[in-house]
């Protein structure tokens, strides 16, 4: 879920709109791939919940989202590279073992809906089950691999190795639902950008355009006045995902306010009496500033491999024929036109001053 | 002029009001917002895309006003989208006033009825536009600018159009996505002029200059300028001493 500084960011004018994902072309992107697969699982169903599957009963939502949304980026003239995660750090178990309940309990709510006919509040509750399995995230891997699309295997986090690439300048944003990405200082974080586009509102006839957001940190750390050590620290507070629950009673605005006048976290806390804190902060604020990260990782497009994608989509999967050979067709054209012959920035023509 | 602004910085009477607001549509294809420089000198407008692979620059000297009174250097920030939607489009002959005080800025547009908009600046992060081009251009053609839009038009939808002057009496203008191609030669009129210091061949995306072209209506000429693997360089002069210059970058 990552920390929640969403509040935060829109009182201080921090998040500015992507009108034009064309805005962007030419930028390698680091997409956090399990947050990215699990938008997939939750948005691609059927009206009653039930997600897109195969003969065998086997789900296939999250390799349609993977498949026709990262062409679309392509075509767009991103370079999009994926970023799987690795093992999680010991003190994200709380976090996993609440999302695992959130799903059970998810699940039986669903069920129950579809038995009395509720189909708006099945889908709802459908949305929060999806779990990726093994098998599910091995065959995004083999599907990436042939459309020629390059994946990083992070040996942690996935949102801290994208960040970690970005500031190597191997990609010019991470893309990622959750604000994390910051506090692992990524140079640039890009949301919204694999569910873009119109969507209804749960339990609503309602539709809404969701369009991409761009968050610089530097300007970020600028407009709150804070460090990225700061920052962090406003970030245990609140609650992330290696300390779920936070400080009771402290949110975004308190949190911002305690760091910027006491410094730290540990003073503010000294400061704040009858608090208690019940997690290790300073093992979660080593997470953040110390990630393991690889530089063991080649980022190179290549001609995708229709005939390993029919294979794995059509042939494995039962995707549709002709709409897999359709999305062929534009897959090719992008990777000619936008990687291939990616368009290079003026600015190398300019004299340096 | 009773209405409107009362106290302002710079005041200036524009002779085309459609020309000035073609240059701001093709600007506004490019960015959403832009500054308006001015100085003594004259107005100065540049504007790179986001994905910086197009700039344009204008400049338009004091002389070319009608009327042309700057108290003080000056930059205003132009909403370029909210400024298009609103402002109609000027028939020919049509004289455009603009008048900015620091906090608000005002078109008024001369025709048989006369109209006034009035916008608030808006802050514009003067980021960093380079200014000294480190290229050299080994093609330089002045062109027919109708014959040279035709030729843009024509190859419309091409994807990547590849300009090619391997000889001192062609520029081929090559659409790869659709196999088609035009042709500018010293024979058939739709080149002047032609300079080839060294055969050249360099590829654009079509989908930038198809944006930008409508810049060819303002003049007769053009020069076109580029090498191998290096920008593409538009320069448009007006009969009264705007310029115009467009850079976009190569497809490698």
């Amino acid at each position: 879920m990552g920390v929640n500084l969403k509040d935060l960011l829109e009182d201080y004018g921090v998040i500015k709109q992507v009108n034009d994902l064309k805005e962007l072309k030419g930028k390698v992107i680091a997409i956090d791939a399990y947050n990215a697969l699990y938008q997939f699982l939750a948005a691609i169903r059927q009206p009653d919940g039930t997600p897109l599957m195969d003969s065998k009963g086997r789900i296939t939502s999250h390799l349609s989202g993977l498949f026709y949304r990262t062409i679309n980026l392509m075509e767009d003239g991103l370079k999009p590279v994926y970023v799987f995660d690795g093992k999680p750090p010991e003190l994200k178990a709380k976090e996993l073992a609440e999302r695992t309940q959130f799903r059970e309990e998810a699940l039986k709510k669903y069920e129950k809906a579809v038995s009395e006919g509720r189909l708006d509040e099945a889908r709802k509750y459908a949305q929060a089950t999806g779990k990726l399995t093994t098998d599910m995230v091995k065959a995004s891997k083999d599907l990436l691999k042939a459309m020629g699309v390059p994946y990083v295997e992070a040996p942690s986090e996935g949102e801290a190795q994208a960040a970690y690439m970005t500031r190597k300048g191997d990609a010019w944003a991470s893309a990622s639902q959750d604000y994390d990405s910051l506090l692992f200082n990524t140079v640039r974080l890009i949301r919204n950008l694999t569910i873009s586009g119109k969507r209804k509102l749960p339990g609503k006839e309602v539709y809404v355009e969701i369009k991409p957001e761009l968050i610089e940190l530097e300007s970020l750390l600028r407009e709150l006045g804070v460090t990225r050590e700061q920052l962090i620290d406003i970030a245990i507070f609140i609650g992330t995902d290696y300390n779920p629950d936070g400080v009771k009673g402290v949110g975004p605005k308190t949190a911002l306010k305690l760091v910027k006048t006491y410094g730290s976290f540990e003073k503010a806390i000294k400061a704040l009496p009858g608090v208690k804190v019940d997690f290790n902060y300073e093992e979660v604020r080593r997470i953040f500033l110390n990630p393991p990260v690889t530089d063991a990782y080649v980022l190179n497009w290549s001609e995708p491999d229709v005939t390993k994608v029919t294979e794995l989509l059509v042939e494995e999967y039962d995707f549709s024929k002709e709409r897999v050979e359709n999305a062929l067709e534009r897959l090719k054209k992008a990777y000619r036109e936008n990687i291939r012959t990616s368009v290079k920035g003026l600015d190398m023509w300019f004299k340096k001053k | 002029m009773d209405e409107g602004l009362e106290e302002f910085k710079v005041y200036f009477e524009y002779p085309s009001g459609k020309v000035l607001v073609n240059l701001l549509e093709v600007l506004g294809a490019l960015v959403d917002e832009v500054l308006f420089n001015f100085s003594e000198d004259g107005l100065t407008i540049k504007a790179l895309d986001p994905a910086q692979v197009a700039l344009i620059k204008i400049q338009i000297p004091a002389s070319s006003f009608l009327s042309y009174d700057v108290k003080s250097a000056l930059s205003v920030g132009v909403n370029l989208s909210d400024v298009l939607k609103s402002l109609p489009k000027p028939k020919k002959g049509d004289k455009l006033t603009f008048k900015a005080d620091g906090s608000f800025y005002e078109f008024f547009i001369e025709s048989i009825t006369s109209k006034r908009f009035k916008y608030r600046s808006i802050e514009v992060s003067s980021a960093e536009i380079p200014e000294e081009l480190n290229v050299k251009f080994n093609v330089r053609a002045s062109v027919v600018a109708k014959a040279f839009k035709d030729a843009i038009e024509d190859l419309k939808g091409g994807g990547t159009l590849v300009f090619e002057s391997l000889e001192k009496q062609h520029l081929i203008i090559k659409a790869t996505d659709i196999k088609a191609e035009a042709k500018l030669s010293l024979i058939g009129g739709s080149l002047l002029e032609l300079e080839v210091d060294e055969p050249s061949k360099s590829s654009y995306d079509e989908e930038y200059l198809a944006k930008v072209i409508h810049l060819a209506d303002l003049t007769d000429t053009l020069k076109v300028e580029f090498s191998t693997d290096s920008p593409l360089h538009l320069v448009l002069t007006m009969p009264s001493g705007e310029l115009v210059e467009y850079l976009q970058a190569p497809k490698a």
